[in-house]
């Protein structure tokens, strides 16, 4: 079995009264891509955040390649590539300039940097658009550029939340494949999806997440097995009604 | 065509949505209607109060020349609001030669058709350059006092004899309270000269209007630089102001709000950088564009400046004043920038973060509105004051009249109040939810719970620092009247040593760690012995020389050590001015500060906390003497890891400055840099301050829980 490259343990966050993310505990391995299913409001983004140390947990703690984000956030961070529908890029610089300043903060070496992008661009089919501003862009190639963005510090860990939402076969494609590549590439990626088909498609591992908790979680044929359903969404159906009557 | 029930229903919808948006609802009615009767009534009744304090302040006056009897009398009579100063502020050398006689009276202005010459106001007047005039000037410009009566040779003789008296008044047109005493002198000259017609021309029987009594002269004293100074001056300091804030305003919302809004924050977020250096980055971006329009501004109002100046006389921008001026804008737009970004930070877009911004800007202009009146000069509490402060100090330079220590204190409390924003936004930006979007109220920001057996960190150091100065500013402007044993006492205890105690009592935080309440070794104690018996031969002999303090500081000083005061006993004189301040700002600086700045490591602290020491003293001259002591203060107490090390020094450098004015009868001159201490006497000093300094590294060094 792959070394652990993301560890959460017992992970609560509170909004005000309202409880979002309920002692979650998750374990990534080098390699492995996790997939965390959910409706929406269910917590994904809130736990995502809290694994890609950008939002403190109230309780528990996170560790990303064996780093604290609490003690050490920054050093976390680095081991890190985040993507979400929220993280969008700058309209008046073009991609090649974002992903340049985003290599500097990164501290990715100048050399490395312009090899990295040049490589990039190639990669995600963007030579055609990476000299224009961000804000021409259509969302398929914004959501491209994006995904370079995360990817070009080379991170040991992917998270990416809904990362093909509202995107077109096609790009959604391009992300799929790209997912592949690092996933060969011995990178731990957990990413967050309510399309249950992608799920299946892409996920070694799933959890199923509801109302800020994990409601059951496997491979795809244990979860199936376990359920007795033929197929990813009634088993999550029945995850979730099962801990509705539990409740 | 147009349907109108698609336009009705598309107005329709636009209306609801506005109508459920209260917050820019309130900002576009309910601001405006509340602001305006507010502002009326906020500066009438400011200008009341300022007409109410000008009319009770008794007016200044000089009155040189032989004083009639009955002039005499009518200037003290009940209700003249004069302080009269009889030939008093007349200079020896002036005296001299008006006793010899070489000053003539002004000629007589023929005006035919009047009998009683009456008031002449001139702004050029012949007299003007004459060394009468010239020393009357000096006099009042130099707010020695706000008028001078000049009675010229044989006034005294004219009047008793029935023959032509000639006066002139010197005031100055800039200053309110000049042309309020000239105002007040006009009116009482004036009933003075018809009570001595009446008189007159009752004894000799005469017609009314027959005779003539006094020809009485006004002469202002202010060159014409003064008046366009002063009016460039005002409208500068409120528009660069104003243009700073402005050019802030918007790029602050967009570079947080904004990003929020646009999704780019999070971005941001994710990468492996601090909110330190976010908020670093962002800050100097929107300072760097923020002063390029306040530089835009300045260059093009200097060239305008230079048009009106040519209109209102010679007014000439010196660069000292052009770079003066810029420099207290410098604090103003730190300030404006970080306080923007802080609050702008809290909005979620664009709109909102217009919403919060809009109250910060008419909050700022209501103040500045209040001072621009010509009656408000930089003074007293308003050297304190945010923002206004800055605006008054650029009138000021204009004017001529801004002094060192204005600058110095302006500069001071700006730079306190910018850091302190500077604070608010960095904890501001450390609020992860804060800038993910999430609503927080701004209270969240202030998170105080306590941290047991820790140390104070550095921008709680500097928090606590800022936050006594304010509190020091204040209460020694309103407490002056208590007398000055007991406002030492309150500033020392009150301000200094309580602040630092509380707020480590609330954060339950280490006293003994926080305060370096340790044992000196031996070795320690004896090199702070030695350094406190000796740095003050340094710096008197050797340091003053550098920057000499003025007469004035003397003067200060004096009252500090209680010279004059012979209820003040040499004991009382010891506890008040040696050992109270040895242990109270000894527990702030050396103590608390010291303590919360140590995670900068030795030198960054010690050299920070020196600094914050010097700056607490308060004057532009005691900078380099008190900055000294402080590094010497900061190391003793840094390597032998005891609070003692510096109260021992300190106690002793003051104690010895207070038994030598106080007990063994030295000359305060040489505190004024009249008379320095021998260099033999500092070089001595000096090789005994070294001993101990040596004797003071090699102490043991402290246990770690102890540093």
């Amino acid at each position: 079995m792959n070394a652990t490259a993301l560890s959460a343990r017992g992970l609560v966050r509170r909004f005000g009264d309202l409880t979002a993310v309920k002692n979650v505990s998750i374990e990534l391995r080098q390699g492995e891509v996790l997939g965390l299913l959910g409706p929406n409001g269910a917590g994904k983004t809130t736990i995502l955040r809290m694994l890609a140390g950008i939002l403190a947990p109230n309780e528990g703690s996170v560790s990303v390649m064996g780093i604290d984000t609490q003690t050490d956030p920054l050093a976390a961070r680095q081991q890190i590539g985040f993507l979400s529908g929220d993280t969008q890029l700058y309209q008046r610089l073009n991609p090649r300039e974002v992903l340049d300043y985003f290599g500097r903060l990164y501290g990715v070496p100048a050399a490395r940097r312009r090899e990295r992008i040049e490589q990039l661009v190639a990669e995600l089919d963007m030579a055609s658009f990476a000299n224009r501003p961000c804000g021409q862009l259509s969302t398929g190639q914004k959501q491209r550029a994006n995904i370079a963005r995360a990817f070009l510090h080379q991170p040991m860990v992917l998270i990416l939340d809904e990362p093909t939402n509202a995107l077109d076969v096609l790009t959604g494609r391009f992300i799929i494949q790209a997912i592949r590549r690092e996933k060969a590439a011995g990178r731990a990626i957990l990413f967050s999806t309510h399309m249950m088909g992608e799920a299946e498609y892409l996920c070694d591992r799933i959890l199923l997440l509801h109302k800020g908790e994990i409601v059951g979680g496997g491979t795809v044929p244990e979860i199936l097995e376990r359920t007795g359903c033929a197929n990813l969404t009634d088993a999550f159906l029945q995850s979730i009604g099962e801990t509705e009557a539990l409740a | 065509m147009i349907r109108w029930e698609i336009v009705w229903a598309l107005f329709r919808k636009e209306i609801i949505e506005a109508l459920r948006d209260k917050r820019t609802l309130f900002m576009m009615i309910g601001v405006p209607v509340l602001l305006y009767p507010l502002l009326f009534l906020g500066i009438g009744a400011f200008q009341k109060s300022e007409m109410a304090a000008a009319d009770a302040r008794l007016s200044r006056v000089a009155i040189w020349g032989d004083v009639p009897a009955s002039l005499k009398e009518y200037l003290s009579r009940p209700g003249s609001k004069f302080t009269v100063l009889e030939n008093e502020a007349f200079t020896p050398t002036v005296r001299q030669a008006w006793a010899s006689g070489r000053y003539t009276p002004p000629p007589v202005v023929d005006r035919p058709g009047t009998a009683a010459p009456e008031i002449k106001a001139s702004e050029t007047d012949p007299q003007a350059e004459t060394p009468v005039a010239r020393a009357a000037r000096e006099w009042t410009l130099g707010r020695r006092g706000d008028a001078v009566v000049v009675l010229w040779p044989g006034f005294a003789d004219q009047i008793e004899g029935e023959a032509l008296g000639r006066l002139s008044i010197f005031f100055d047109t800039v200053r309110p309270d000049s042309t309020k005493a000239r105002e007040r002198l006009s009116k009482t000259l004036s009933d003075w000269r018809r009570q001595l017609l009446i008189e007159r021309e009752t004894r000799r029987a005469v017609p009314p209007g027959f005779t003539g009594a006094v020809e009485i002269r006004m002469v202002s004293v202010s060159p014409p630089e003064r008046k366009a100074g002063m009016l460039i001056g005002t409208i500068l300091g409120f528009l660069l102001i104003m243009m700073s804030a402005m050019s802030g305003f918007y790029i602050s919302i967009d570079l947080t709000a904004g990003e929020k809004e646009r999704g780019t924050m999070q971005t941001l977020l994710c990468a492996p950088i601090s909110s330190n250096e976010i908020i670093a980055g962002k800050f100097l971006a929107v300072w760097s564009i923020s002063s390029l329009a306040t530089t835009a501004n300045l260059v093009s109002m200097a060239l305008t400046a230079g048009r009106i100046a040519s209109t209102v006389g010679d007014f000439k921008m010196t660069p000292a004043i052009f770079g003066l001026s810029l420099l207290s804008l410098l604090p103003i737009s730190f300030l404006l920038c970080a306080l923007f970004l802080a609050v702008a930070a809290f909005a979620r877009d664009f709109k909102e973060g217009q919403n919060y911004l809009t109250p910060m800007m008419i909050g700022l202009q209501v103040p500045m509105m209040l001072v621009i009146s010509p009656t408000v000069e930089l003074s007293g509490a308003l050297l304190f004051a945010p923002v206004v402060n800055v605006m008054l100090l650029v009138k000021a330079l204009f004017v001529g009249e801004a002094h060192a220590d204005q600058i110095f204190l302006v500069l001071l409390s700006s730079v306190t109040y910018a850091a302190l924003a500077m604070l608010l936004a960095a904890r501001v930006f450390n609020r992860q939810n804060v800038m993910l979007g999430g609503k927080e109220s701004f209270g969240s920001v202030f998170d105080f719970r306590p941290a047991p057996g820790g140390l104070p960190s550095p921008a709680l150091a500097l928090l606590v620092f800022a936050i006594v100065m304010v509190i020091n500013f204040y209460v020694q402007l309103s407490l002056l009247k208590l007398g000055f044993v007991a406002l030492l006492l309150i500033v020392m205890y009150g301000i200094f040593l309580t602040p630092p105690l509380a707020i480590s009592a609330w954060y339950q935080f280490s006293l003994p760690r926080s305060f370096r309440l340790f044992t000196p070794s031996v070795l320690g104690l004896a090199g702070a012995i030695l350094i406190g018996a000796s740095a003050w031969a340094f710096v008197s002999g050797l340091l003053l020389r550098l920057m000499p303090p003025p007469p004035s500081l003397a003067e200060a000083m004096k009252k500090v050590l209680m010279i004059d005061d012979k209820s003040v006993s040499l004991g009382l004189t010891m506890f008040l001015v040696a050992l109270s301040p040895a242990i109270c700002e000894e527990a702030l600086f050396r103590g608390f500060i010291l303590s919360g700045l140590r995670s900068l490591g030795q030198w960054p602290a010690i050299a920070i906390s020196s600094l914050l020491f010097a700056v607490a003293h308060g004057s532009v001259y005691r900078m380099l003497p008190t900055l000294f002591l402080g590094v010497l203060l900061g190391y003793a107490v840094w390597k032998t890891g005891s609070i003692l090390a510096g109260v021992v020094i300190h106690a002793i450098n003051n104690g010895i400055a207070v038994w030598l004015a106080k007990a063994g009868g030295a000359d305060l001159d040489s505190l004024s840099g009249h008379q320095f201490l021998p260099v033999s006497w500092a070089l001595a000093g000096l090789a005994v301050m070294l001993l101990g300094l040596w004797m003071v590294s090699r102490s043991p060094a402290p246990a770690e829980g102890e540093r």
